[in-house]
């Protein structure tokens, strides 16, 4: 066995880890093409690899890795949601807002997934933060390889987090957490085409729960 | 360097299994305490207080509780990961459960199971993982790799890339 790899860093930090069954008991499905989109596309390639950057669901793990892919799990949300994220609410304060201190560093090799699955992570960081986000993120897709991103466009009530649990190929079961409501970011439809303008938008739909999903593609 | 492998294993020398007697009734035993330890409790624990450094090898269920650096193989037993276990360290093992924090890469030969309080940063190859809600885990799963083949050499076979070959930092 050879030495622990350069890019595992120490832990060092709270991980904010949400409490185990810290669900509410109302969880929705809804129908999601972008999805099944995304999972037919990079179905029909040898041995895909996916990229989930969402809330750490083992479900979904297991049930990727049984439709042939092979997932990695770098879960971001936690992370970005530990409860000492500032309010990003107010937008005209946004250039006051620091970084999070809980973000590290994006550590793959370019060109190494299929595809990757941001969920709702967008609506948790700053504009600058999200095209930061979105470049790295773009460096480390093959070319062709997609982009699942969500973002909630709720303005009147406060979501609780939300965690995302694969039912079916064209299925999603939204699972609000108990937890403490965690600020988010409202984003613009304008400022959504323009996170993506590099990317080729395969699809953008609106759902009856106010969320929009977003499916791109790496040109 | 603390290696249990040049430690002398009790074991190695007794009589085989079928052959065994119990405790109270074989004389010879019963005045040899490292039999004696070995009878009374099936897995080893590496305390709070203990901080190793190197490669821990083993015969036994083993838990840890304490820290450590290096790497630890218990070929055919159950490795658990204690709720104070601070583990930086490749992982090889029969079973392993994470309660605790694990740096590095963990290798099952059966199965994973990180716990709730578990936190895991590297890569799992087992046939089974459960993780649970709760858990933190960042890595990639491989649930088709044979536990001791090396990522690399499973991605040329596959004519894959390694995933961290050339490390692309995005600082946020």
């Amino acid at each position: 066995m050879g030495p622990i790899p350069q890019y595992l860093s120490p832990l060092t930090q709270t991980m904010g880890v949400v409490p185990s069954g810290g669900e509410t008991s109302s969880p929705q499905v809804h129908p999601s093409n972008n999805l099944k989109r995304l999972l037919q596309t990079l179905g029909a390639r040898p041995k895909p690899q996916l990229l989930d950057l969402g809330r750490l669901e083992s479900h979904n793990i297991d049930w990727l890795i049984h439709k042939g892919f092979r997932v990695s799990v770098d879960d971001r949300i936690t992370l970005l949601t530990a409860p000492a994220m500032p309010p990003l609410d107010n937008r005209k304060e946004e250039k006051k807002i620091p970084s999070p201190p809980s973000l590290e560093i994006l550590e793959y090799a370019a060109s190494s997934f299929d595809g990757i699955l941001c969920w709702d992570l967008f609506d948790y960081i700053v504009m600058k933060q999200a095209q930061v986000l979105l470049s790295g993120l773009e460096a480390i897709l093959k070319p062709k390889g997609l982009l699942l991103a969500f973002f909630n466009f709720n303005r009147s009530t406060p979501l609780p987090p939300i965690r995302y649990r694969i039912h079916g190929e064209d299925q999603l079961e939204y699972r609000p957490l108990t937890a403490d409501t965690i600020p988010r970011r409202v984003y613009e439809n304008r400022e959504i085409q323009d996170l993506f303008s590099k990317f080729k938008l395969l699809n953008s739909c609106f759902l009856k729960n106010q969320m929009r999903e977003v499916l791109v593609q790496k040109q | 360097m603390w290696n249990w492998k040049d430690e002398k294993d009790p074991w190695k020398e007794e009589t085989p299994l079928q052959s065994r007697q119990p405790l109270e009734s074989n004389p010879q035993t019963q005045n040899n305490p490292d039999v004696r330890r070995k009878t009374m409790t099936q897995t080893a624990i590496i305390g709070q207080s203990i901080h190793i450094k190197g490669e821990l090898t083993g015969n036994e269920d083993l838990t840890i509780e304490g820290r450590v650096e290096g790497n630890i193989e218990l070929k055919d037993h159950h490795l658990i990961i204690g709720q104070g276990g601070n583990i930086k360290a490749n992982l090889n093992a029969k079973k392993i459960t994470i309660v605790g924090e694990v740096l590095g890469n963990v290798n099952a030969a059966e199965n994973v199971e990180i716990k709730e309080t578990g936190k895991l940063r590297g890569d799992i190859t087992a046939p089974r993982v459960a993780i649970a809600d709760g858990a933190f885990f960042k890595g990639s799963v491989d649930m088709e790799r044979k536990p001791g083949q090396s990522k690399e050499k499973a991605l040329s076979e596959d004519n894959g890339q390694p995933q961290r070959a050339e490390r692309m930092a995005v600082k946020l």
